[in-house]
C-alpha cells in the first residue's frame, strides 16, 4: 500500500471538504519522529493502528496501541510518543477541525437530532477514547483514501457519509466497552443517567437495549429482574418525576413540561400523569 | 365468596421499594418490587431522587390496588410504612424537595462527624439520643447542609426523611414515627421529644422537623385524588410504622433478649431487644425506639454482602461466561470447598471505611495471610469469613453491655446456607434462620396487625414470623475460628495508625 497524504492546501481534493485538516498514512520507526516528542493535538483527530505496536502518552497516561486498536484525541490533549525505542509500525491519521464530537456533529454531520445526542453521550464518557480491536477503522480509511484517489461521481457524499459512519462505528463500540453486559446493574446505573438527561428524547425499548448492549427481549427481562419495572414503565417513572419537580418548582406551561419530559402531546401527559398520581397537572400544580 | 381480610406494607428501602400484603395469619398475599438508583455526585456521596421514590411506590401501589384479579379476592384493611433510617431532604415552604435526598451511606459529614462526636456536646447528644454521632446520621448531614449549602439552609422550612416526604405527599402532613426520629441524632429518648442540645448545635427550633407519633400512628389520611386513584376507602389505616432495623428484628419472631438479630445484606448489622438503652462510653451503639418502653440497640456495619459483591467483580475474569448474579452464586460454591479459616487467609472487610465497633471511616480493607498456595476460592471464602468475624466483633463488643445466647439470621447474604453456617461457627452459638426474605414487610405486619386489634400485644404478633433451618455450631470449627479472630481482632487495632495514613494517600492522590 502506498502512503498517502491528503493535507489542506497541498491537497485539491480537501477543497471539497473544508473542514478536513487531513489525511495520512504514516509508516512509523521510533527513530523517524523526533525523541520524546511532545505534542499539544490541534485537531478532533483519530488514529487507527494498521500494523505494529506504539506506546504513547496522553495527557500522561501510558497508552499501548495493537494493529486494529483507533484512538479519538481532541484539541488540547497533550500526545506524546518516542516512550519506547522500539516501536515500528503503520498508522492512519484523521484530522478534522473541531473541537469536540461534539461540536463535529454540530456544524458537519448529517447525523439528526435524536439519534446525536445519544451519540453525545457516548462520546461525552470519557477522552482520550482508545478503541480497541476495532476493525471498521481498516475499512474505512480504505474506503475514503480510494474515494479521494478516483473522486468518482458522488465522492463529496459518500465521504461525508463515510466519516459519519465511522463516529456511528465508534459509539457502538464504546457503548459495548463501557457497558459489561455481565456486569447489568452497572450498565443500568449509566443507562438510567443517560435517560434522565435526555428524557425529552423519545426512547424506543430497542435503543434503551441497544445502549446497554443486550436484545430487546433479554433487556426486557433482566431489567424486570432488577428494578422490578418493564422498561417502558421504569422510564414513565422518570418522566413523572420530573413532571412533578417541574410542575412543582418552575412556572412552565404544562405543554412545555409535557415537551421536555418526553410526552409525545399534552394529552398523553395528563393522561399518564393523572393515571398514576390521580392529580391531572394543573391540579397538581394548584393542589399537589 | 367473602374476600380475604389483608394488610398492606410498604418498605421504602436503600435501592428498592419493597410492597407486600399479607392475611392476618401473615401469609403473604401479594408482592411487588421496584427500584430507584443512588446517585453518587462525588466518590462519598449518596443521594436518592424524592420523587423517583414517591412514584415508584405509587407505582406499585397502584399495580396492586388496581388488579382486580387481586381486588377480587381480597380487602387491604389497612397501609404500614417501613423505611431505611437516615435519609435528609431539605424541603421549602410549599413543601417542595430542595434537590435530593442524602441517604444513610453518605460520607459528606465526615469530619462534621468527626468533631461533634469528639466534643462534650456530642457527648450529651449521645447520651440524650442513642445515635452513634456519625455521617450517616440527619444531625450531622443537616449541620453539613447548614455549612457548605447555605442557599439550600436558608430556604428550607423542614428537614425530614424520605419517609416523611411520602407522607407528606399522601397526606399533606408531616409526621414522623418514634423509631425513625430516634435515628436522626436529633431525638431525645427519653422526652421523646427533639432534643435541646442537638437543636442548639445546629441552630435549629423545632419547627424544623414532623411531629413525632408513636408507631402506631394511624390518624394519617389520604388525599382525595390518591384514595380515589388507588381505589381505597375512608374506612383504611394509613399507620406509620417504624424503621427497617427495628421491623426486622421483629420479624425475628422473638423479642428475648438474649437473642442477637444477624443481618447481612448488601451492610449488615447486630441487633438486641432490650427495655432501656445501651449507654456505651464510648458511643458504639445505636439505640431505637420500637414503642414504649422497648428498644433496639446495636451496631451497623458497612461491609456485609457488598465486600462479596466487590471480589466477585474484582475476580471476573475467573468466570467471565456467567452473568453476575450467577457468579455470585458460583463464587459461593467455589468458597464452599475450602475449609473454615480459608487455610490460613484473613481478610478484614473495611472496603466503606467501617462503623460499628471500630466506628473509623479510614479503615481500609486487607488481605492477611495470602500465601502461594491460595486460589481465587480461598479470596473469596476469606471475604465471607471477615465479614462473618466483623459481625461477632459487633456482638462481642455488645456482649459487654449485654447477654447473647442465640442467633437469628436475616438478610439475603446471611441466610444462605453457606453464610449462615459460617456465622453459626464463628458465634459458636445455635442459630435460627429467617425463612422469608421480606423481613420488614413481615415486621410492619406485626405491628399494623397489632394497631388493628388482630393481636392484642406486639408480643402476640410474634406468632405469625417464619423461620426457616435451625444450626448448631460446630465445636471444631468454633475453635478454628476463635484463633484466626484473635488475629483479625488484633491486626484490627494494629493497623489504626496505617490506616490513617492509607486513607489519606488515598484521599490526597
Amino acid at each position: 500500500m502506498p502512503t498517502n497524504v491528503f493535507i489542506r492546501g497541498a491537497s485539491e481534493v480537501l477543497k471539497e471538504f473544508p473542514f478536513i485538516v487531513g489525511l495520512e498514512t504514516v509508516r512509523h520507526r521510533s527513530n523517524l519522529l523526533s525523541e520524546e516528542s511532545e505534542t499539544e493535538i490541534q485537531y478532533l483527530t483519530f488514529i487507527y493502528i494498521c500494523e505494529g505496536k506504539f506506546d504513547w502518552e496522553v495527557n500522561n497516561s501510558i497508552i499501548t496501541l495493537m494493529t486494529n486498536d483507533l484512538i479519538l484525541m481532541k484539541p488540547g490533549d497533550v500526545f506524546s510518543t518516542g516512550l519506547s525505542k522500539l516501536e515500528q509500525g503503520k498508522f492512519q491519521m484523521l484530522c478534522i477541525e473541531a473541537e469536540s464530537v461534539e461540536h463535529f456533529l454540530e456544524k458537519y454531520s448529517q447525523i439528526s437530532g435524536a439519534e446525536k445526542t445519544l451519540i453525545d453521550g457516548l462520546f461525552k464518557m470519557k477522552t482520550p477514547l482508545l478503541i480497541q480491536n476495532f476493525k471498521n477503522g481498516k475499512s474505512f480509511f480504505e474506503e475514503t483514501i480510494c474515494e479521494f484517489e478516483t473522486q468518482e461521481l458522488g465522492f463529496k457524499t459518500k465521504v461525508n457519509s463515510l466519516i459519519d459512519n465511522l463516529i456511528v462505528m465508534i459509539a457502538r463500540a464504546l457503548s459495548k466497552q463501557e457497558m459489561n453486559i455481565r456486569d447489568f446493574p452497572t450498565a443500568f446505573e449509566k443507562l438510567d443517567l443517560l435517560l434522565r438527561s435526555n428524557l425529552s428524547h423519545p426512547w424506543t425499548v430497542g435503543e434503551m437495549a441497544g445502549i446497554v448492549g443486550l436484545k430487546t427481549t433479554a433487556f426486557t427481562e433482566k431489567l424486570k429482574f432488577y428494578t422490578g419495572f418493564a422498561p417502558i414503565n421504569y422510564l414513565i417513572n422518570l418522566r413523572v418525576a420530573e413532571a412533578m419537580r417541574l410542575i412543582r418548582n418552575t412556572d412552565y406551561s404544562m405543554t412545555k413540561i409535557a415537551f421536555e419530559t418526553g410526552f409525545y402531546s399534552s394529552q398523553h401527559f395528563s393522561y399518564t400523569f393523572k393515571k398514576l398520581t390521580g392529580f391531572s397537572p394543573k391540579n397538581f400544580r394548584e393542589n399537589g | 365468596m367473602a374476600k380475604r381480610a389483608c394488610i398492606l406494607t410498604i418498605d421504602i428501602g436503600t435501592s428498592s421499594a419493597q410492597i407486600a400484603a399479607f392475611d392476618f395469619t401473615g401469609k403473604e398475599t401479594v408482592y411487588r418490587t421496584g427500584s430507584y438508583p443512588t446517585f453518587h455526585p462525588h466518590p462519598d456521596w449518596s443521594e436518592q431522587d424524592p420523587e423517583q421514590v414517591f412514584i415508584t411506590v405509587l407505582f406499585l401501589l397502584k399495580g396492586i390496588l388496581n388488579d382486580q384479579e387481586y381486588t377480587r379476592k381480597h380487602d387491604i384493611r389497612a397501609i404500614v410504612l417501613s423505611s431505611s433510617m437516615h435519609s435528609v431532604l431539605a424541603v421549602d415552604r410549599q413543601g417542595n424537595a430542595l434537590g435530593n435526598a442524602i441517604i444513610w451511606s453518605d460520607n459528606r459529614a465526615c469530619h462534621i462527624a468527626n468533631e461533634l462526636k469528639h466534643s462534650k456536646m456530642g457527648e450529651t447528644i449521645y447520651a440524650n439520643c442513642g445515635t452513634p454521632i456519625h455521617a450517616m446520621a440527619p444531625i450531622s448531614k443537616i449541620k453539613w447542609i447548614k455549612e457548605q449549602d447555605r442557599e439550600k439552609f436558608r430556604k428550607a422550612v423542614k428537614f425530614i426523611s424520605l419517609k416523611e416526604y411520602l407522607i407528606f405527599q399522601l397526606t399533606g402532613e408531616y409526621y414522623i414515627d418514634y423509631s425513625l426520629a430516634s435515628a436522626t441524632g436529633i431525638f431525645n429518648l427519653k422526652d421523646k421529644a427533639w432534643d435541646q442540645t442537638a437543636l442548639d448545635f445546629l441552630e435549629l427550633d423545632p419547627s424544623y422537623f414532623s411531629t413525632a407519633v408513636e408507631p402506631s400512628f394511624c390518624e394519617l389520611k389520604l388525599k382525595e385524588p390518591y384514595l380515589h386513584s388507588l381505589r381505597l376507602d375512608r374506612s383504611v389505616k394509613l399507620i406509620i410504622g417504624s424503621s427497617d432495623g427495628c421491623l426486622e428484628s421483629l420479624s425475628s419472631g422473638s423479642m428475648d433478649k438474649k437473642q442477637a438479630v444477624v443481618s447481612v445484606t448488601s451492610s449488615g448489622a447486630v441487633r438486641v431487644f432490650g427495655e432501656s438503652i445501651i449507654h456505651d462510653e464510648k458511643g458504639r451503639f445505636f439505640n431505637y425506639i420500637l414503642k414504649d418502653g422497648i428498644f433496639i440497640s446495636g451496631g451497623p456495619t458497612n461491609n456485609g454482602g457488598v465486600a462479596f459483591e466487590w471480589v466477585a467483580r474484582g475476580l471476573a475474569g475467573f468466570d467471565n461466561d456467567f452473568s453476575f448474579e450467577e457468579r455470585l452464586m458460583r463464587f459461593q460454591n467455589e468458597a464452599a470447598k475450602v475449609v473454615s479459616g480459608s487455610e490460613g487467609l484473613i481478610f478484614l472487610p473495611y472496603l466503606q471505611g467501617e462503623r460499628a465497633p471500630i466506628w473509623n471511616s479510614n479503615a481500609r480493607g486487607t488481605f492477611f495471610g495470602l500465601n502461594i498456595i491460595h486460589q481465587p476460592r480461598h479470596i473469596m471464602r476469606a471475604v465471607i469469613e471477615g465479614v462473618a468475624f466483623e459481625m461477632y466483633s459487633i456482638a462481642k463488643s455488645i456482649e459487654e453491655h449485654r447477654e447473647v445466647h442465640s442467633l437469628y439470621l436475616n438478610g439475603s447474604y446471611a441466610t444462605t446456607p453457606l453464610w449462615s453456617s459460617i456465622i453459626c461457627n464463628i458465634f459458636g452459638l445455635p442459630v435460627k434462620v429467617s425463612g422469608y426474605k421480606h423481613s420488614a414487610n413481615l415486621g410492619a405486619a406485626m405491628l399494623g396487625l397489632t394497631t388493628l386489634g388482630i393481636f392484642e400485644s406486639l408480643e402476640e404478633s410474634l406468632t405469625i414470623a417464619q423461620t426457616g433451618i435451625e444450626r448448631k455450631p460446630s465445636e471444631r470449627d468454633n475453635e478454628v475460628y476463635k484463633r484466626y479472630f484473635s488475629i483479625f481482632q488484633k491486626l484490627t487495632d494494629k493497623l489504626a495508625p496505617e490506616f490513617d495514613e492509607i486513607a489519606k494517600l488515598q484521599n490526597d492522590y
